[in-house]
């Protein structure tokens, strides 16, 4: 491949739709591309997007804030699971 | 904050969730655009809050991801107006206070002076009023810099002025003039005689030429420095001669005082009139007789105060108290200690500067009057100039 050619490379997570994902020490996670949310509660919350699906686990996890395509979680987050 | 007042103006609901798919009903209420926050896991179900509008269209998809809502609080602008719906006059008070507020906020309510320790506030208060600048003016009305320009017209002691508007308080801001100090013109050429009949005790003379000496015998009027001053054969110059010179003088001095006095006995009972000032209205609220004979009194202004700021509501009070006019004989000892301080005092503020050697008094009467004389035996400086017109 030329160099030229690298450089006209689309960005990978617009072209296999892999989620963006933007974490605030363990306190809060930013999920962009999310197309709903599968389980919610206090302990986990499982978001799906178009290539895979995102478990976060913690304690006292809420949904500051859904839209249709992003979620962001507060709460302490323990661990992340991604499952495809 | 603004989300905030935005939610509250909107009106929003708190709302409980329950049932077998939640998430579900979260999605479908995303897709649909819904807006909901504070979504948050609470015992079996889930608490949210959403506007008012949204929830009244959630309904559908509350049965199709099979839940169940509740509403348990309702908070907001829309709410509050249906709350008191019915309660017409708080609505027509609150609209009564804001038009009060917003109409009082166009008045002056106080002035306050800053710099202006030296000068009367009586006079400026005057001035201001005669300016049409008082408490209770219309502040869209006040020409400022007029106003600025006339005080210090009328106040001559008034440098500067500026007058400064913040919301219903006008502070004036004043520099004073400061008065240039008197310059003694010493260049005239001057002679110096005595202003009594004395005998010189001390003589200091800084310039001119002396024409007496100590222990002599002086006259009024009769010259004891010369300005003419020799300043080799034949030649003189005149100076502005300057000499203190000390001479013990005779002096006397009487006071009188009629044998009878007026004396003004204040009666205990009094009327009280008080009247409500508002801006520059004055309401009377309290009325009472008025008072056989003659009378006299006390006006008191009180201003309302809170937190430091001064209201445009006070009282005034005026006070009348009856009084009685008697005639009162003086004894004779009364009126020699009367006179004798009256008599000391003209020597405190007359003859300050002289000392007193010799004091004599003597106390005689008239048909209507007594008269206490004093002979004093004054040390005082005598030297009075006298301006020389040299050709």
């Amino acid at each position: 491949m030329k160099k030229s050619d690298k450089s006209r490379k689309i960005p990978s997570e617009l072209t296999y739709n892999l989620p963006i994902i933007e974490f605030t020490g363990d306190r809060s996670v930013l999920v962009e591309g999310s197309t709903g949310v599968l389980k919610y509660d206090s302990e986990i919350v499982r978001i799906n997007t178009r290539s895979m699906i995102i478990a976060f686990f913690g304690r006292g996890l809420t949904l500051k804030c859904i839209s249709p395509t992003a979620v962001i979680i507060d709460g302490y987050i323990t661990k992340t699971e991604f499952i495809r | 904050m603004v989300l905030k007042i935005i939610r509250w103006l909107r009106g929003y609901i708190v709302f409980s969730l329950n049932g077998a798919f939640p998430e579900r009903f979260l999605n479908l209420i995303n897709k649909r655009g819904i807006r909901n926050w504070d979504f948050v896991p609470a015992g079996d179900g889930y608490v949210g809050k959403m506007f008012l509008s949204d929830y009244l269209r959630i309904r559908p998809t509350a049965r199709k991801a099979n839940v169940r809502l509740r509403v348990n609080q309702r908070e907001g602008f829309p709410f509050f107006v249906k709350k008191y719906k019915r309660r017409k006059g708080l609505f027509f008070g609150a609209v009564a206070a804001a038009l009060i507020l917003v109409l009082m906020s166009q008045f002056v309510w106080d002035i306050r002076f800053v710099g202006a320790e030296g000068l009367s506030l009586v006079e400026l208060n005057h001035a201001f009023d005669e300016s049409g600048f008082k408490v209770g003016v219309f502040k869209n009305q006040v020409n400022v810099s007029e106003v600025e320009r006339q005080v210090m017209l009328k106040v001559p002691e008034v440098r500067w002025i500026s007058v400064n508007m913040l919301n219903n308080v006008a502070t004036v801001e004043i520099k004073q003039q400061s008065e240039p100090p008197r310059m003694k013109k010493k260049t005239y050429p001057c002679n110096i005689i005595a202003s009594d009949d004395g005998v010189i005790t001390d003589i200091i003379v800084k310039d001119g030429t002396c024409e007496v000496k100590r222990g002599s015998a002086i006259a009024q009027g009769q010259l004891m420095v010369n300005s003419a001053v020799a300043i080799g054969e034949d030649k003189k110059k005149y100076v502005h001669s300057e000499a203190r010179i000390l001479a013990d003088v005779f002096d006397k001095y009487s006071v009188k005082i009629p044998k009878a006095k007026n004396k003004i006995i204040l009666k205990q009972n009094y009327t009280e009139k008080s009247n409500l000032k508002f801006l520059f209205f004055e309401f009377p609220y309290k009325l009472s007789p008025s008072l056989e004979g003659e009378e006299a009194g006390v006006t008191l202004n009180e201003k309302l105060k809170f937190n430091e700021v001064t209201l445009p509501l006070g009282r005034t009070t005026r006070r009348s108290y009856c009084f009685d006019t008697k005639k009162q004989e003086l004894t004779k000892s009364e009126a020699e200690k009367i006179l004798k301080t009256r008599l000391l005092l003209h020597e405190c503020f007359c003859e300050g500067k002289s000392e007193v050697k010799q004091r004599k008094f003597s106390l005689s009467q008239t048909a209507d009057c007594y008269i206490l004389t004093a002979d004093y035996l004054f040390n005082k400086n005598i030297a009075r100039k006298k301006k020389v017109n040299v050709e």
